[in-house]
């Protein structure tokens, strides 16, 4: 590969759009550039569902035409970036990672595609996913099982596995993934970029297909905190065709990435960190991390979050309740995969038996289980009770500091197939990312430094949370931008983006 | 230790409509029961008197104007049927004569 096309996918998305803008390279070259990796990149990857070269470069050929003729760009003008599978694409295939939904062609746009593309990203492809983002690994997958850039034998992180391990390898510029319990976060601190879920409702749900609707939320995954202060900038605001999307003004963000984060304060939930199952060198990093933003200019002060330990039990209640329910629509009656059967009972059973994978299936069946007559008091109304005390928790919490640091996943990485067959173990490694979904808040996960090789684990990203008031995502600029100055992790490179 | 047995997963499957063969009943039932111990966490939080959660912003009436906009054609709709007559989608008898 020439010197010229590694060095444009070294390029944030916020450097593209500005050389975009003035001349100094075209949005074709770009995409090109991109593509090409891709195509050499993805038989070990595996981080792309598929790829778009026709429109891709079709796009940026638009984008070109435009600046030659002298007309107003976007903001991610010529920006190559990529879509959580997740993601309603007019056109094209869009799959949510099942067999279920295997060939749908979506025929309408939701409402990120559009806005990325009226900001005048590019978009390379659809990445892939946990099914129906039902995972934190990349493993639930009818597909091939994403692989972490940082080592090819571990797990990218998930559900947006594939949106964080495209940005970690530089086979797009930046992606946008969805999170529900971490989906964002986790896979984000795993691959060792930055990656923000956004405040309930910040984001429009309209062509982000379903899991938990109370809990889901879209937001960029990407190289460094401006490029995501940039994007959410693009992606936020209110969209009339989501009723829960918040009627609010959306800041900007890339200015507060200036502020710094002198004065203020970050709360510490100091119990979370005798947890079971903390690995110590992400308790280690994390240590590290709060003594570097106190370097920074911000204050530490330590904050109760009484619930913390019930988080993940409420979640899978609520979330698998919401999921049974969402998903009952794939039926094989008006679009996707249908089996047939000798009546339509027989049809949907089989449809669903063969369209679902396991963790889908049992997860549906665990929120069937909960709404049932006899056990909805027990389980999922106990659970709305939790879910607001933990609410009330962090509302607590917050009147004494401006944001809460914790590290996003309690282990750096595992290996493929190391958790598979433990479902339970494999829910626990949400136990940080949780209850930003639960109360609604904006939270980010940072590079936070890496853990050491030794002959049993290879070197791996470790990820800093940093979780703000609702509506605050600009605090979380202003200390994340603040803490990336003053660390060189961030900057490392995969191996993987050199395939 | 909870258990499910597979009669319970069975009940749970149709309600849930999926077809599951027995070793699948068998391993959901397991992977149910160890989930749930974990889950019966819950039942040691007091939640007396604490309402159900509801988002701070609850979203407003989403009343649109009564205009005519883009819409999807009835081909456009029915473009990702699996089984379709003319502009009707098949579906397996379900009602007796």
């Amino acid at each position: 590969m020439s010197d010229d096309v590694a060095t444009l996918r070294n390029l944030t998305a916020c450097e593209i759009a500005g050389k975009v803008a003035r001349g100094e390279c075209t949005a074709r070259a770009l995409a090109h550039a991109y593509l090409s990796f891709i195509e050499q990149s993805e038989p070990k990857l595996h981080a792309y569902l598929r790829w778009l070269p026709d429109s891709a470069l079709s796009q940026a050929d638009a984008i070109d035409r435009a600046r030659d003729a002298g007309a107003p760009l976007g903001p991610l003008a010529g920006v190559p970036m990529a879509l959580k599978d997740i993601f309603v694409t007019r056109g094209v295939e869009t799959t949510c990672g099942s067999r279920v939904l295997s060939g749908w062609v979506p025929p309408y746009q939701g409402t990120h595609a559009a806005r990325l593309e009226q900001a005048g990203a590019v978009l390379l492809g659809k990445l892939a996913m946990d099914e129906f983002a039902m995972g934190s690994s990349n493993e639930n997958t009818p597909f091939e099982a994403v692989r972490n850039p940082w080592a090819l034998d571990h797990v990218p992180g998930g559900s947006s596995g594939g949106s964080a391990a495209a940005v970690a390898a530089r086979s797009c510029a930046f992606s946008l993934g969805t999170d529900t319990g971490g989906s964002i976060r986790q896979p984000a601190s795993l691959c060792n970029v930055v990656g923000i879920k956004p405040t309930y409702g910040r984001v429009s749900r309209y062509g982000m297909i379903a899991f938990a609707s109370s809990l889901d939320q879209a937001g960029p995954i990407c190289q460094d905190v401006r490029d995501a202060a940039r994007v959410l900038a693009v992606i936020a605001g209110h969209d009339p065709l989501d009723a829960t999307s918040l009627d609010v003004p959306v800041p900007d963000y890339e200015a507060a990435c200036a502020r710094g984060c002198k004065g203020v304060r970050v709360g510490v939930h100091r119990a979370a960190m005798d947890l079971d199952g903390l690995d110590p060198e992400v308790r280690a990093a994390f240590e590290r991390s709060l003594e570097l933003l106190r370097d920074c200019g911000a204050s530490l002060c330590d904050v109760e979050l009484p619930h913390f330990s019930h988080a993940v039990a409420t979640y899978y209640v609520l979330c698998t309740a919401e999921a049974s329910s969402n998903l009952a629509r794939y039926d094989g009656v008006r679009y996707g995969l249908r089996v047939q059967g000798g009546n339509l009972l027989d049809m949907y059973e089989n449809t669903r038996a063969q369209g679902f994978g396991a963790e889908v299936k049992r997860r549906i069946m665990l929120g069937t289980f909960v709404l049932r007559k006899d056990s909805y008091q027990a389980y999922y109304g106990r659970a709305q009770r939790v879910r607001t005390l933990v609410a009330r928790d962090y509302e607590a919490a917050f009147a004494r500091c401006d944001v809460i640091a914790s590290p996003t996943s309690p282990v750096p990485g595992f290996r493929v197939g190391e958790r598979v067959d433990d479902p339970l173990a494999m829910y626990l490694s949400d136990v940080f990312t949780i209850g930003a979904n639960l109360a609604g808040l904006p939270a980010m996960s940072l590079p936070g430094g890496f853990s050491r090789a030794t002959h049993t684990r290879p070197r791996l990203p470790i990820g800093l949370q940093l979780c703000a008031p609702r509506l605050a995502e600009e605090t979380l600029f202003a200390v994340g931008r603040s803490y990336e100055a003053a660390t060189t992790w961030g900057q490392d490179i995969a191996p993987g983006a050199r395939i | 230790m909870s258990t499910v047995s597979s009669e319970e997963v069975q009940v749970l499957a149709r309600l849930a409509r999926l077809a599951l063969s027995p070793e699948q009943l068998e391993r959901f039932g397991l992977q149910l029961a160890r989930i749930l111990d974990y889950v019966a966490l819950l039942q040691q939080v007091d939640v007396d008197d604490v309402p159900e959660y509801l988002p701070p912003e609850q979203p407003g009436s989403a009343l649109r104007r009564d205009d005519i906009g883009p819409i999807l054609t009835s081909e456009m709709a029915l473009a990702a049927a699996p089984q379709k007559r003319g502009r009707l989608v098949v579906v397996p008898k379900f009602k007796e004569d």
